[in-house]
């Protein structure tokens, strides 16, 4: 046991990806697209707050909530494995990669994508900031 | 990851997501066996608190309670810490294997 207790129930990832933010969040920010990487399927009527639906890898099915969706910058949902998982909040920010300084070279857009999974119950014990959507819990607090 | 083993994580990240409650495990760590009086005296909290977090501790499996003659002994047992460990281990390589495909999906893209 250890003075971190506090991070140890957060998975965090992140990824430098070719292109800018808005080619990225194309690949993010349709169910279609993400069946061809986040799970086997994904059943969602529409990328939007309060949007419902399912995923499935392999045999493990999740019910999936769609909780904040910020175009090119940030989407946040929930997911839950059937039957009976625990709740977890899901958030995908993206960010812009600075280009190296400046030898006048032109430089592709790259953009970083940051993941944050933790339980819904922990998200809770943050505190009244995070349900009411106030300034972002997001990266820049959790993984600090 | 088996329901199961998500169930027991489940519990240990609820007992955990309270800062006193966190508190209370350190302090429980920092000492191989103590009371709920001797506990409370190391916290700013009353002897009740103690042992109100003492019990969640006990159902998610954190600690166990020991009589020591007219005293109630604590001990942390950290096992289940391991089963969320586990699960951390589960969901990041799940997000690894995730985030590789994205990555391959943008460079399809290119060609």
């Amino acid at each position: 046991m250890n003075a971190d207790v506090e991070q140890d129930d957060v998975v965090r990832r992140e990824i430098e990806l070719d292109g800018d933010r808005d080619r990225v969040w194309t690949h993010v920010a349709d169910p279609a697209e993400l069946a061809t990487w986040l799970a086997d399927e994904v059943v969602l009527d529409a990328l939007e707050p309060g949007a419902e639906g399912l995923m499935r890898t392999g045999d493990e099915l999740r019910e999936v909530v769609v909780d904040e969706v910020e175009p090119a910058r940030r989407l946040a949902l929930r997911w839950r494995t059937l039957p009976d998982g625990e709740e977890r909040l899901v958030e995908l920010t993206l960010l812009d990669v600075e280009p190296p300084d400046g030898d006048g070279e032109v430089t592709p857009a790259r953009t970083r994508l940051v993941v944050v999974e933790l339980p819904w119950a922990a998200v809770r014990a943050v505190g009244p900031a995070v349900q009411t959507g106030l300034p972002s819990w997001g990266p820049t607090m959790l993984a600090a | 990851m088996p329901a199961a083993d998500d169930t027991v994580a489940g519990a240990v990240f609820s007992a955990l997501a309270d800062p006193t409650r966190r508190h209370v495990v350190r302090a429980l760590a920092a000492q191989p066996r103590v009371t709920a009086s001797a506990l409370a005296a190391d916290l700013p909290i009353s002897r009740q608190a103690v042992a109100k977090h003492l019990a969640a501790l006990r159902d998610a499996g954190l600690a166990v309670a020991e009589p020591v003659g007219r005293e109630t002994h604590y001990r942390l047992t950290p096992a289940p810490l391991a089963d969320a460990m586990r699960w951390i281990a589960t969901a990041g390589g799940e997000w690894d294997e995730r985030l590789g495909r994205l990555e391959q999906r943008l460079a399809q893209d290119d060609r």
